[in-house]
């Protein structure tokens, strides 16, 4: 695919913008930083080495038994106890004398016993990610006095002198789960920044198809469309959304992901309004163009006339919405979240932060760096958005 | 122009059915609707008052019937107006003439509920496994219709559809605010209206109406014309909330003071500022005023409304944990007893106190898109011919941009004008008013969400959308006035 001169200079002009370029440069940055998130920020080892044997725990989830144990049991936390115990070859105390004292198992009747393997120290060696909590994870160790709402920086409170959370790695202190923040918060930004690219893209495709069918057949189908636009676009989306979410909690989708995933689709619905509005302008416009009725009468068909050749011709409302529509696509998502009606609660959300952060005022660790991500977030879009408006509208100069 | 406007008007019909008829949908299919609420309400009291605690541990999935016996739930379903036929619902919310009667005419046919006698068009009695219902067209001053209903067993008066109607045992006459009614007299008289006799005995209820010569022959055109007869929002007849037991439409009055206060101050505030600022960002064109406010707004632009709400009640809140106590936590003014004492001007204060978070937060990102829409529109002006002739001319630049340029330059900004008034009322609110606790509209349709009191939201998205429809009308009318050369009548291609 070639891109046409005229394309390539507004390229060449967003670019000479600094202010915009620069912002682009940022959130990609930001962006390529937190997509490796699993590897920066995870309980889990990246690999480990145990009996000369490789294992990826990020990537997999292990059995004690594929460890080289005994028990089929799912290792929950590498940092737990019981996993001490199964490297430093306290198997048999950590596992069975916990349960029985004697060494022995019970595994059907009461004469039933198996032997436990002589406890042996295993070679370990493991590479951990630099900060070794996940968004998910509440793990923290026994030394820290409260692991809820800790803050990072140690304090008084009620006459106790707290240890400050950063010395367990919590770099931003932890939420009232216990959950680390700094690690919620980069995964949060980017989910975000995924959500709102991909629902941008998926709505102005829906978008464009219904404005360009409003527009290009007008009569009847416009004065449809444009009542069915007004219906949707007059109830207020967020409402909307609310609406739509809540029925979905209350089908009970199982997964996060699922549930994400329908989060998306009902998103999607209620933001190609503003889209479509301008395709149908813009091909209500072009189909009395000379050239649209050149080829229409040259036997090209409805379709091909729509996408092939009309189209690429308005092309710029579609790449000056884009950036725009990210952000709002963002905000949707973030103001779902904080009223509740959004993602489920242990995936990352900033709008869920945002909610906490109100509610534990005195925690300033979690709403001033939230606040902060949420703002240069959505400013760095505005600049990039700016910059691609002057750059592609021939209307600002 | 006139047909465009009635045309315009026209179309607003439908798009006012098809935003109740979402609604509607929504509130029928959706899960968890009325009826399910006020069961697990009911249910989760039980539980309560049986097992203390225990009741939150109750799953979701065990709230359906459980508890609930059919015949209790007959009775909230006549309550909340769910024993009707779904069309009938839906065309009571949209327009719909007929008498008022708690039984549908299902039960009816059902053999459920029987209608007993009939007497002209003031008055019917039905006898339903449990009650009696006297449907009386009107008994009370106010002309509305109104139900009453009699338990079987002992003649009491049970309940009344709207208001609590009570008769005071002793001289009959209508009371207000009585909480239970332990005796009523087989004779109960109103003194303005009717006088009903019954023997609650089997089927030998009889009911005797002593002003016959009023009631008894309602004409045809008579019950045509009786307004009481008619319903639905298209006629501005709002429905009853089911938590708030209160006719919408008082809900939304009451709730819309705050709404409005808010909007309209945003409003005049950022028109204005928008224009100031756009007019000399225009005249100053590429100085570094220019540009230093163009990253302000769009920073501005750029930071959500409710976000920077948390971040101000955090910063400048007036919890121990904030920085600096600047503002207020919540509300529209300080608590009543404290409010009543203000001096005028303490109260002007206090209200401009309480406000000048929410109205910062609700402006912040529209100051961007207005400005550069003045600037831009204000410099394209600068340089049509008319300017430059009107510069030869000899006048001032400053006479030019007051009486020339400026008129011109209004006409884009028109354009927003309906779509950010009613985006003021509600769109940015909802969240803005749920932060700072304002009792706006935004927050009414949110709980109304919350509790699932759908005819409450529908009225509210009645009235957003014919506000919103209106607005949009009135700006195209509003674009002939300012600039006589725009015609919609002519080929609209």
């Amino acid at each position: 695919m070639s891109f046409s001169p005229e394309f390539l200079d507004r390229v060449r002009k967003f670019k000479k913008n600094r202010r915009a370029y620069n912002s682009l440069r940022i959130l990609t940055f930001l962006f390529l930083l937190t997509l490796p998130a699993e590897l920066l920020f995870n309980n889990r080892p990246i690999v480990m080495r145990v009996d000369g044997q490789w294992f990826f725990p990020v990537f997999r989830d292990y059995t004690y038994k594929d460890l080289g144990g005994d028990e089929e049991i799912p290792v929950v936390s590498y940092k737990a106890e019981m996993f001490d115990d199964f490297i430093a070859g306290r198997e048999a105390d950590a596992v069975s004398d916990l349960l029985f004292g004697d060494g022995s198992v019970a595994v059907d009747g009461p004469t039933a016993s198996v032997d436990v393997r002589e406890a042996v120290p295993r070679a370990f060696w493991a590479l951990w990610p630099p900060i070794p909590h996940s968004y998910k994870s509440f793990y923290t160790s026994k030394t820290l006095e409260r692991q809820r709402l800790a803050s990072p920086f140690s304090r008084e409170e009620g006459g106790v002198r707290l240890p400050g959370a950063r010395m367990e790695r919590h770099l931003l202190g932890t939420d009232s789960y216990g959950k680390d923040v700094l690690a919620r918060l980069v995964y949060g930004f980017r989910l975000s920044l995924l959500f709102g690219v991909a629902l941008a893209f998926t709505s102005t495709v829906i978008g464009c198809v219904l404005g360009a069918i409003q527009g290009f057949f007008g009569g009847l189908v416009d004065l449809l469309g444009q009542r069915l636009t007004e219906i949707w676009g007059a109830i207020p989306r967020l409402l909307l959304l609310m609406i739509l979410s809540d029925f979905l909690s209350r089908r009970g989708e199982s997964t996060e992901a699922g549930h994400l995933l329908m989060l998306f689709v009902i998103m999607n619905l209620t933001s190609w309004m503003g889209m479509a509005a301008h395709m149908r302008a813009q091909f209500l416009a072009a189909r009395n163009l000379d050239y649209v009725k050149a080829a229409k009468s040259l036997g090209v068909s409805n379709v091909r006339v729509m996408f092939r050749h009309i189209l690429p011709n308005s092309l710029t409302p579609i790449v000056t919405f884009l950036p725009f529509s990210i952000s709002s696509s963002i905000l949707a998502l973030v103001g779902l979240d904080f009223l509740g009606f959004g993602i489920r609660y242990p995936a990352p959300s900033l709008g869920e932060l945002l909610s906490q952060g109100q509610e534990h005022l005195d925690a300033w660790w979690i709403m001033v760096p939230t606040f902060l991500t949420l703002t240069s977030l959505m400013v760095l879009l505005t600049f990039v958005g700016d910059g691609v408006r002057n750059a592609f509208d021939p209307r600002y100069k | 122009m006139w047909s465009y406007i009635l045309k315009r008007f026209l179309l607003m019909i439908p798009t006012g059915i098809g935003v109740i008829t979402v609604f509607f949908a929504v509130s029928e299919f959706v899960p968890g609707g009325p009826l399910d609420q006020v069961e697990t309400m009911i249910v989760d009291q039980a539980n309560q008052s049986e097992a203390g605690d225990m009741a939150n541990f109750g799953d979701e999935d065990s709230t359906g019937t459980v508890g609930i016996d059919p015949q209790m739930r007959m009775q909230i379903k006549r309550k909340l107006g769910l024993n009707h036929d779904v069309w009938v619902r839906y065309f009571r919310m949209l327009l719909w003439y007929g008498q008022d009667s708690m039984v549908s005419s299902k039960e009816v046919d059902q053999g459920s509920a029987r209608k007993l006698s009939f007497r002209g068009d003031s008055m019917w009695v039905y006898r339903t496994a449990d009650d009696y219902h006297v449907f009386v067209n009107e008994c009370q001053t106010d002309g509305e219709s109104s139900q009453l209903t009699f338990s079987q067993e002992t003649g009491h008066l049970v309940s009344t559809l709207d208001r609590t109607v009570q008769f005071n045992p002793e001289t009959g006459r209508q009371i207000d605010g009585v909480q239970q009614l332990t005796r009523v007299p087989s004779r109960v008289k109103s003194e303005s209206f009717w006088e009903l006799e019954y023997l609650a005995n089997g089927d030998r209820l009889k009911v005797r109406e002593t002003r016959d010569e009023v009631y008894l022959e309602e004409s045809a055109w008579a019950a045509l014309t009786n307004g009481a007869n008619w319903h639905g929002l298209f006629l501005f007849k709002f429905p009853t909330s089911i938590t708030k037991n209160k006719k919408c439409y008082e809900l939304i009055r009451e709730r819309l003071r705050i709404s409005m206060r808010l909007g309209i101050s945003s409003f005049i505030i950022t028109y204005t500022l928008c224009i100031l600022l756009g007019v000399s960002k225009a005249v100053r064109n590429g100085t570094v005023f220019d540009t230093a406010t163009s990253v302000l707004v769009l920073v501005g632009y750029g930071i959500p409304g409710f976000v920077l709400a948390v971040f101000l009640i955090k910063a400048f809140g007036p919890s121990a944990d904030s920085w600096v106590s600047l503002i207020p936590l919540r509300g529209i003014q300080s608590p009543p007893e404290i409010y009543n004492t203000l001096s005028t001007w303490g109260k002007f204060w206090d209200n401009v106190h309480h406000m000048i978070a929410p109205v910062i937060c609700l402006t912040i990102s529209s100051f961007a898109g207005l400005t550069m829409l003045t600037k831009n529109s204000v410099l394209e002006q600068f340089h049509q011919l008319y300017a430059v002739a009107a510069r030869a001319r000899g006048l001032s630049e400053r006479k030019v941009l007051l009486k020339h340029v400026l008129r011109n330059s209004l006409i884009p900004l028109v354009t927003g004008f309906p779509a950010r008034f009613v985006m003021m009322f509600f769109a940015g609110s909802l969240l803005i008013e749920k932060i700072f606790s304002l009792d706006g509209l935004g927050l009414l349709s949110f709980t109304a969400l919350v509790e699932r009191d759908y005819p409450l939201i529908i009225s509210n998205m009645f009235i957003f959308t014919f506000i919103g429809l209106t607005c949009r009308l009135l700006s195209d009318i509003g674009y002939v006035i300012v600039d006589p050369r725009i015609s919609f009548e002519g080929k609209k291609t």
